[in-house]
């Protein structure tokens, strides 16, 4: 009885935590505003192989991942990432963004625009994730409500997006988020076709409430780096190269710096990376020894890779060590489309 | 001082203790005798509180046991199943923890106790080697001041003179004599008949789990009905107790006679000479021997014995099987009756 | 009693030789460390090794994660498995309840000198580490003290005081395995049995933590906070860990005491 009663507490009825959800759709929206400071797990289920440089991501999304959040304002908060040996907080400040590795002993200080880049902890805190997904839902999408939950003391109440655009593996993504406020606390994405979800991630503790101004200033000591960094993928690697304004029929939306490309727009767009020669060679080493298929797109080189809903592919266009270009493609795109990305780009590079 | 009813303790399907009816009586120098796996030691835990009764009451000093332990022990002092103490310390320092962990006593006066009570036992000069380096003998000694560190009213011993020598052995017993008769109860189990003749006054048998035999020392030892007489002139005395006599051999002759005295002025009226003349008693031994069957370290098929297979053997750890290494005193003639050899005149 | 035990513990030569070995084995890795001057790669345990190269200071916590595996639970799992099976064993037993000491009593006095060794084996290997960490390695340059984990600057004060805060968590780690152990002591008269005992119970917990599979009972496993400690170096402190540690080792202490004292109150001792 005594070992129930644990079970029991949690599992008391949310008590009318219904919400409308087009009102609270607008509410999430609207909450980026709203503080507060929490503790998160988030457990992803897309296993990656395990590519050089992308150690983060592959971790983050194929993992269990125990996240603190300290949150003032969109300019103004901090996210660390802690584990059994360490902890890597990303910090956000009016100055740019600082990146501190305990492990490294190091404090990066970020220059430059952050918003392309490969999935990092932040991404994984459940009201940036919701904000993020609703936001690049279409209006198409259905909303529907789905039954409220208790998600750290909250009685949140839930909302299902189910995806309407054919191209994107993402099935729907249901966001839980306190009526009152709007805070999302709790975000499951499904694949398309199973449903089961794929990324889940959930605060376990939280207050709304605006954390400590001294928990959001970064104090790492050792060096601190003035770099221009996509995380995870430093900028240096990819080859500034212009890329094509259209491909597999999506418009090219935004350039966040030269050999970086984002096509289309909502769950279905995909980023495209052109990096130099070596990296190239590496990635597509990599990709293969993962057991990645290869692909025959009529000339060049093509690997595609699979994991659950992320699709990703490497295509190296014919040519000598000088010429030649590789180019690397991901997103939550059905297989078929990103494929047709790759014939674009062979066909771009001749 | 104690008194046990119906006193039963089962272990799984081996009855150790089987209602036992123990009285011992204040100032009784009380010996429990039976061979190996009688369940003496189980009684002896039952008393003490170590193991727990099936059924059955058990008083000690008028107060229950296990319910009033707390006011029973510190007035028992006990030696169960051989002296055990912490090897890798002194004597003086086992003493002193055992004195401290129990109620009582103020801490000024411990040393004078230990001191007391190592030199009661013959250790008073013993050094700061740590047990571990002393015989068996010393630490039999080492048990027994344990035992008596807090002048206890009631001393129960389970084979207290265990590994000691003959001179322990006398020591031992004098020790416990003396304790007696400045009013110490003495409750000891032995599987050594001489050693339990030679001590107590009371005496009890056990055999599979049950009492057998409770009775005083004396009762035990009573008179058969019957006169040894030593006499060089053995054929003139047949003639002249005729019929009387039932067995002559080398000059003792065994006669049918209620009185020694008698018997001696009837043999000396008729100028017959007598060497030595005494009523024949009955030893322990034979008196054990006739109510017990085997030991339980024999497997024979005893039908009724429920120690019949090794497996049902009480967890009473096997007792050295010493000799009886006592020096007979010369005082007590008490040799085992002689054959029945009757030597017809 | 509980002072009598406490004597029995300090003049026993096996608590000195564990906790002796407790303490040797950091020294050794410190010592390797600061010739090799190779720290663990990141991601890899144990934690803090790779951050004692840049401060020294901070070698008592590496020394903790060093040893809460497996040297300092081995060391309880044999205390607390000696505690009653040992005097059995010895003969002793029969002759502390004689005279008499309660068994409720002696159960409590043994946990006491149990944790008494618990605590005293972790400060003993937080001590002399930071000694040997001050001795060998370099301090942190500037004003701090150290660099928790979150990266921002500690005072002297703050450093120790988290350092004791994880020397007294890591003790209550300890206490489930205690436990156990003392609870198998009770059972049996082999104080050798009773610590492989509580080491399979450890190493079965320790193995499910890791199993993704056992996630529904991951969370009820006495060595599921154990790390928790590294919380403490954390600014602000992760107290959801520490929390939910103290509160494991709290139920499975009270669990198995209880059995312990349901066991050995009622048993019939034939040592």
């Amino acid at each position: 009885m005594l070992c129930l009663a644990p079970a029991l507490l949690a599992a008391r009825p949310a008590p009318g935590a219904r919400a409308d959800p087009a009102r609270l759709r607008a509410q999430i929206l609207a909450s980026a505003s709203r503080p507060y400071t929490g503790y998160a797990e988030s457990q992803g289920l897309l296993g990656l192989p395990d590519l050089p440089e992308l150690r983060d991501v592959v971790g983050l999304l194929g993992g269990a991942t125990r996240i603190r959040a300290w949150y003032a304002s969109p300019t103004s908060w901090r996210v660390a990432l802690v584990d059994l040996t360490g902890e890597r907080d990303t910090y956000q400040t009016p100055h740019g963004v600082y990146l501190w590795d305990f492990e490294r002993n190091q404090t990066l200080h970020v220059v430059g625009d952050v918003s392309v880049r490969p999935p990092w902890a932040p991404d994984a805190v459940p009201p940036d994730l919701a904000r993020r997904l609703l936001r690049g839902a279409t209006p198409k999408d259905r909303v529907q409500a789905i039954g409220s939950r208790r998600v750290a003391g909250v009685a949140a109440a839930g909302l299902r997006v189910t995806s309407a655009d054919p191209d994107t593996t993402l099935g729907h993504v249901d966001v839980w988020a306190d009526p009152s406020t709007g805070l999302p606390v709790e975000v499951e994405i499904a694949g398309r076709g199973s449903g089961d979800p794929v990324f889940t991630t959930r605060f376990l503790d939280l207050r709304q409430q605006r954390p400590d101004p001294k928990v959001l200033t970064p104090a790492g000591p050792g060096r601190t780096v003035d770099t221009q960094l996509a995380v995870g993928l430093a900028l240096d690697r990819v080859a500034p190269v212009t890329l094509p304004s259209t491909l597999a029929g999506r418009r090219l939306t935004a350039t966040p710096s030269p050999g970086i490309g984002v096509y289309g727009d909502g769950w279905s767009r995909f980023v495209v990376l052109a990096v130099r020669g070596r990296i190239g060679s590496q990635f597509l080493r990599a990709a293969q020894s993962a057991g990645a298929a290869p692909l025959d797109l009529g000339n060049g080189q093509a690997v595609q890779l699979g994991a659950s809903v992320l699709s990703a592919l490497i295509v190296r266009t014919d040519g000598d060590r000088t010429s030649r270009r590789t180019y690397l493609a991901a997103g939550f795109v059905s297989p078929e489309r990103l494929r047709q990305v790759g014939t674009d780009l062979l066909a771009s590079g001749r | 001082m104690i008194v046990t009813t119906a006193l039963t303790k089962r272990y799984g399907r081996v009855l150790a203790v089987d209602g036992v009816e123990l009285a011992v009586r204040e100032g009784d120098r009380y010996g429990l005798i039976g061979p190996n796996g009688a369940g003496k030691t189980t009684l002896l835990r039952l008393i003490l509180g170590l193991v727990y009764a099936t059924s059955g009451e058990i008083t000690v000093l008028g107060q229950p046991v296990p319910a009033r332990l707390r006011t029973v022990l510190p007035q028992v002092g006990a030696l169960v199943e051989g002296p055990s103490s912490y090897g890798h310390l002194s004597a003086r320092a086992n003493l002193s923890l055992l004195d401290a962990a129990g109620p009582g006593g103020a801490r000024r006066t411990r040393p004078a106790r230990i001191a007391t009570a190592l030199e009661r036992v013959g250790l008073a000069r013993i050094d700061e080697r740590p047990v571990k380096a002393y015989s068996l003998g010393m630490r039999q000694r080492l048990g027994l001041a344990a035992a008596l560190l807090r002048a206890p009213r009631l001393l129960v011993l389970d084979e207290p003179t265990n590994g000691l020598d003959p001179q322990g052995i006398r020591e031992i017993r004098d020790i416990l004599r003396e304790l007696n008769e400045s009013g110490t109860t003495v409750f000891l189990s032995s599987h050594l008949l001489a050693e339990v003749e030679q001590l107590c006054t009371r005496v009890g048998v056990m055999e599979q789990g049950r009492l057998v035999i409770q009775e005083e020392l004396a009762v035990l030892q009573a008179a058969t009905g019957r006169v040894i007489v030593h006499t060089p002139d053995a054929a003139r005395a047949v003639a002249l107790l005729d019929g009387r006599v039932e067995s002559s051999v080398d000059g003792r002759l065994l006669v049918r006679h209620p009185d020694p005295a008698e018997l001696n002025a009837l043999l000396v009226g008729e100028g017959l000479r007598v060497t030595e003349i005494g009523p024949e008693r009955r030893s322990l031994e034979e008196t054990v021997l006739a109510v017990t069957s085997a030991g339980s370290d024999r497997v024979d098929s005893a039908p009724t014995a429920p120690a019949a297979s090794p497996a049902a053997v009480p967890p009473e750890p096997a007792e050295p099987a010493a000799v009886p290494a006592v020096p007979a005193e010369p005082a007590v003639p008490a040799e085992p009756a002689a054959p029945a050899v009757v030597e017809d005149p | 009693m509980i002072a009598v035990e406490l004597v029995k513990l300090v003049r026993r030569p096996r608590t000195w030789v564990s906790i002796v070995l407790l303490c040797a084995l950091p020294a050794m890795v410190a010592i390797f460390l600061a010739v090799t001057k190779i720290g663990p790669a990141p991601g890899k345990e144990p934690a803090f090794l790779s951050a004692v190269l840049a401060n020294g200071s901070l070698l008592p916590a590496a020394a903790l994660a060093l040893v809460l595996p497996l040297f300092l639970p081995v060391a309880v799992a044999v205390m607390a498995g000696d505690s009653i099976a040992g005097e059995a064993s010895s003969g002793m037993l029969r002759y502390l309840l004689m005279r008499p000491v309660g068994r409720t009593r002696l159960l409590l006095a043994k946990l006491v000198a149990l944790l008494v060794f618990m605590v005293a084996a972790v400060v003993a290997v937080a001590v002399s580490s930071y000694i040997l960490g001050r001795a060998l390695f370099p301090a942190q340059p500037g004003a701090a003290a150290a660099v928790s984990v979150s990266g921002s600057p500690l005072t002297t004060t703050q450093l120790v005081l988290r350092i004791c805060a994880a020397v007294g968590y890591v003790a209550v780690s300890m206490l489930a395995v205690g436990a156990i152990g003392l609870f198998l002591s009770t059972l049996t008269d082999s104080s050798l049995g009773a610590a492989l005992g509580a080491l399979a119970a450890l190493v079965a917990s320790e193995v499910l933590v890791t199993l993704d599979a056992a996630g529904a009972v991951r969370t009820y496993l006495p060595t599921r906070y154990w790390f928790a400690w590294l919380d403490f170096f954390r600014d602000p402190i992760l107290w959801r860990d520490i929390d939910r540690g103290l509160a494991i080792q709290a139920v499975y202490t009270a669990v198995f005491l209880a059995l312990a004292w349901a066991n050995f109150a009622t048993k019939d001792i034939t040592s």
